[in-house]
Parts: C-alpha cells; sequence; structure tokens
C-alpha cells in the first residue's frame, strides 16, 4: 500500500542561480570604468530554463583627444574600451530576460525561446565576450562601427530545430537595444545554421533590422551575413573567428573578420594568454569611409577565489575613432554566485 | 532444520553482519555537518572493477552536478554539455589531467580516470564553475549528505584504514572497525 501510495508522487528539483560580477578598469586611452552586472538563472518546473541579467556600467575619460571624427549616434567617448559585453551608458539596464525550453527526442534538438536575448548571430554569448580575456569588443561587433553589435537586443522568439551536430536556429523579434546605437523599431528576423564535427565548431548566419542611424540618410534596411568557427585542441589551445559582411542602411557595406587565440595548458596555473587580429573595412560615400586594423594581445588571470584579472596591449591603426593607437587596458572583476536547489513533490 | 521462521530471520539477519555490515558515520566541521566529504576505506588488493552503469557529470545552469563525483579507478565519466553555452573543462592541477575543448548543447565528451587521485575541474570560460573528481581505488566509498551523514554499504567485517576528505579541507586517515554497531565520526 506504501509502495502504491508514493508511486504517483514525483520529485522535482529546481535550481536557481544568483551572480554578482563587480568589474573596476583602467585604459592607457585615459578612461576609467566601474561595472555590475547581477544575474538570476535556473530551471524552473517541467525544466523550463529562465534568465535575467541586470547590468550597469559607466566610464569616465580624461583628457586625451579622440583620434579621428567621432560617429554620429554613438558612444560619446568615442573609443570601445570595456565594451565587450555590456554597455556602460551609466544607467541600470535589463539586458537577457528570457525563458527557454529544449526536447531532444530521439537524438533530435529541438528548443524554443521567448523574451529578451542577445542576436543570435555567430559568435554571441555574452560569455563569449565578457570575461573571456578581452576587454573590447571585435571592431565588427561593437556598436556604432557600422558591424552587428554583441549588445544588440531583440524581443522575440527564437526556434531550434535539428540535432546537437548540426541545427538551425532562427528568430523573429523587434529590436529593444539599450546600448548607445539604438536601431529603430520594426521587424527583425535572423537565421543560424551550425555544425560540429570533431574539434570544430562552424556556422553561417544571416540578420535582417532597421538601422540605427538616423532615417535622414540611412535608409532601407541593414542587412548582414556572416560565418564563425571555433576549434579547440586538447592541448589546451583554441581558435575561432567570424567574417562579417553586410550593410548597416543602403548604399553602405561593412566587411570584417577577427581570430581569436586562446592558450591555457598545464603550468600556466591560472592564466590564459589571448590574441585577437581583427579589421573592419566600412564603404561610404566620401568623406565616411573607414578602415581600421588592431591587434591585441592580453591574458586573463583566474585568480585563487572569485577574482579575475584582464590584461589587454592593443595596437590600432585606422581611421576609425578612437584615442590612441597604442593602449594598455586593464580590469579587475570580482564574482560570486549563490546556488539554491529546491525539491518539490508532486502527486499525480 | 526445524528452524522456526523467527529464528531463520535472525540468523539471515546475523549472516548479513557477519559477511558485510554498513558503516554509517557523520562528518563535521568545527561542529557544523559537512556535505559532499568523501570517506573510503582501504583494501589490499582492491577487487576487481568493471563498470556497469553510466557515470555522469553534468554541465547544466552553468554549473556542474555534482560538485563532488567519486568514482573507482577505471570508471569513464561521461560529460555532456547540457547548456546552450560552451563550456571548456579542464583539470591540470592534480589527479586526471586533461581538457576537453569546447562542444555544443546535446553532446558529450568522456574521460576514464585511470589513475587514483583528486582532479580539480573548471571551466575556463566561466570562472564560477568548479567541481571535484576523486578517483580512487576501492569498492567501499561514500559521500556525506547535506546533514553531513554518509553510509558506505556492504564492507565485510575487519579492521581498515578509512580515508576522508573535503573540499577546501585537508585529508584525514586513521582505522576503524567494521562491525555492526561500529560507527566513524569525522571531525576537521
Amino acid at each position: 500500500m506504501l509502495l502504491i501510495a508514493f508511486s504517483g508522487v514525483q520529485l522535482h528539483a529546481q535550481a536557481i542561480s544568483s551572480e554578482l560580477d563587480l568589474t573596476a578598469g583602467y585604459s592607457g586611452e585615459e578612461i576609467g570604468a566601474a561595472a555590475s552586472q547581477i544575474r538570476l538563472f535556473g530551471e524552473a518546473p517541467a525544466r523550463v530554463v529562465f534568465f535575467v541579467e541586470a547590468a550597469w556600467g559607466d566610464r569616465r575619460a580624461g583628457d586625451a583627444p579622440v583620434l579621428g571624427e567621432r560617429l554620429s549616434g554613438v558612444d560619446p567617448i568615442g573609443t570601445d574600451v570595456f565594451g565587450a559585453a555590456h554597455p556602460y551608458s551609466g544607467r541600470v539596464v535589463v539586458m537577457e530576460a528570457f525563458a527557454e525550453k529544449y526536447f531532444k527526442p530521439g537524438g533530435a534538438l529541438l528548443g524554443v525561446r521567448a523574451g529578451r536575448f542577445r542576436t543570435p548571430f555567430g559568435i554571441y554569448h555574452r560569455t563569449d565576450h565578457g570575461y573571456s580575456g578581452f576587454l573590447r569588443p571585435p571592431l565588427i561587433r561593437y556598436d556604432g562601427y557600422f558591424g552587428l553589435s554583441n549588445n544588440w537586443l531583440e524581443e522575440g522568439v527564437t526556434l531550434t530545430v535539428g540535432m546537437p551536430q548540426l541545427f538551425i536556429e532562427g528568430s523573429v523579434s523587434r529590436p529593444h537595444d539599450v546600448g548607445f546605437a539604438k536601431r529603430r523599431n520594426g521587424t527583425d528576423g535572423s537565421i543560424r545554421l551550425q555544425g560540429y564535427r570533431g574539434a570544430f565548431v562552424a556556422g553561417v548566419s544571416y540578420a535582417r533590422s532597421n538601422p540605427y542611424l538616423s532615417p535622414r540618410f540611412a535608409v532601407g534596411r541593414q542587412a548582414f551575413a556572416g560565418a564563425d568557427v571555433r576549434w579547440a585542441h586538447s592541448s589546451g589551445v583554441q581558435a575561432r573567428g567570424e567574417l562579417l559582411k553586410g550593410h548597416s542602411y543602403e548604399g553602405v557595406s561593412t566587411t570584417g573578420w577577427y581570430v581569436d587565440g586562446f592558450l591555457h595548458r598545464p603550468g600556466m596555473g591560472p592564466f590564459t594568454v589571448a590574441v585577437r587580429g581583427e579589421s573592419l573595412v566600412y564603404t561610404a560615400p566620401s568623406p565616411r569611409a573607414r578602415s581600421a586594423n588592431r591587434l591585441t594581445l592580453g591574458t586573463r588571470v583566474r585568480w585563487p577565489g572569485p577574482v579575475t584579472l584582464q590584461l589587454n596591449y592593443l595596437r590600432q591603426h585606422g581611421d576609425l575613432p578612437h584615442i590612441k593607437k597604442h593602449a594598455l587596458d586593464f580590469s579587475a572583476t570580482y564574482s560570486i554566485r549563490l546556488d539554491h536547489q529546491f525539491t518539490s513533490s508532486r502527486v499525480h | 532444520m526445524h528452524c522456526p521462521a523467527i529464528f531463520i530471520g535472525i540468523m539471515c539477519a546475523a549472516g548479513t553482519s557477519a559477511f558485510a555490515a554498513d558503516l554509517t558515520g557523520s562528518v563535521q566541521a568545527a561542529g557544523k555537518p559537512v556535505r559532499n566529504a568523501v570517506v573510503w576505506l582501504e583494501v589490499d588488493p582492491p577487487p576487481p572493477f568493471r563498470q556497469t552503469s553510466k557515470v555522469l557529470l553534468d554541465q547544466r545552469n552553468l554549473s556542474f552536478a555534482p560538485q563532488v563525483l567519486v568514482v573507482r579507478v577505471g570508471t569513464t565519466v561521461d560529460f555532456p554539455n547540457n547548456d546552450k553555452v560552451f563550456h571548456n573543462v579542464f583539470s591540470f592541477r592534480d589527479g586526471k589531467k586533461f581538457d576537453l575543448g569546447m562542444y555544443p548543447m546535446g553532446t558529450t565528451k568522456r574521460i576514464v580516470f585511470d589513475r587514483p587521485g583528486l582532479a580539480r575541474l573548471f571551466c575556463n570560460i566561466h570562472p564560477n564553475m568548479a567541481a571535484y573528481v576523486m578517483a580512487i581505488d576501492t569498492p567501499f566509498f561514500a559521500v556525506s549528505s547535506t546533514e553531513g551523514v554518509f553510509t558506505i554499504t556492504g564492507v565485510p567485517p575487519g579492521r581498515y584504514t578509512y580515508h576522508a576528505w573535503r573540499p577546501g579541507g585537508q585529508p584525514l586517515t586513521g582505522s576503524v572497525s567494521v562491525d555492526a554497531l561500529q560507527r566513524l565520526d569525522i571531525q576537521w
């Protein structure tokens, strides 16, 4: 009788985690920064995964002059430092806030996500760019450099269909940007195909949206196509990169790429070496055309305990707005995480 | 041959304890219960081991589950990625050393823990992720619960050297006699 009585009871564990990151940074471009993010994420009943992140960040610039002309509608300080994965707008903003559910019937992969999320294009996850070893986003992924920003947010739905080795992810949404470059309202769409084999993960993406610049001269739609690849070797070497081509409005074009390398081998302890080479070419009627190249050497140190240090040296040239041709950027991040496990019983 | 049923029951119970007992105990540090402490008994020679079921160390919600895993030497541990993000699990410090690289959601990589020792696992992308895999060469081990209690089942009676370890604590060792009434209470 006891067994029968308990056979209808299902134990269900719900895990909820909270994270807090506190960051302070300084750049040789005479810019200081502070930022904080708080996240709440976990599994609700029925294995629905949820994620909410709020962020605040602010920067203060010294007297160093900006080289080149500042771009309209973008960062007033005139540099992308510390903009890797979160905006530094001086306001508290809700970044991603979504719920998603994945089904894995017979080895297939089906997923649906609803809410606010980063544009599912290329290498786009927060942790791919924030605290990964680089203190700046790739040139092609920064607000206002005529590419596709890491910080652009969509409000809508994504569907994922396929299998872990090969799947398609499509989204329909409206823009909800919280950084400096805010796209005009409209219907956004993106589609991404990702494959995985051996040590390689490769994908191709396409996204359409409205431009972020004024409709007085930025007419038409922005559209970008991209290819991305990641490779990892068991010796502790990783590489990844993206190629982007498209236009942020009619009559212009943006072409760019970046390649990141990471080295973290036994004996290096908490140190990870990071290297990035990148290029951006923006063609537009004179005198608006721009181009830039940048090389970044850096390290990330996972200090014992909750502190992560990042140090970057970069050398850049071109005519995108920037403050110095050489820069040394540094940040320290303190992170804490709390996990809560709830077990509930349901009688059927 | 004319044993009453109750006598048979007593003999069965006695027979069980004569060949194998359960060693229960508690783990405390500074007077408070310790969860995820590993307690094991040395046996020499260790009985042969053949893995009969899958052992998982899940990556889910940017965390490892469980955070302390104990396996017999020779166990293959599956590391499924159930997060949408990539993880990069590695163990460089002690015990089994490996780097799993990146792999996407829904896929699994495997590692054979073929040498005894403690592997400290981290994710090179998510600094809050950490776990321990303790590979030991004995079938008699347990992990303490949230209440700091443990039970090592099926131990033949006798005298054993025990070892205890907990995250952040020094390993402890001592001896214990295993019989039907023995407890092992460990204090850090």
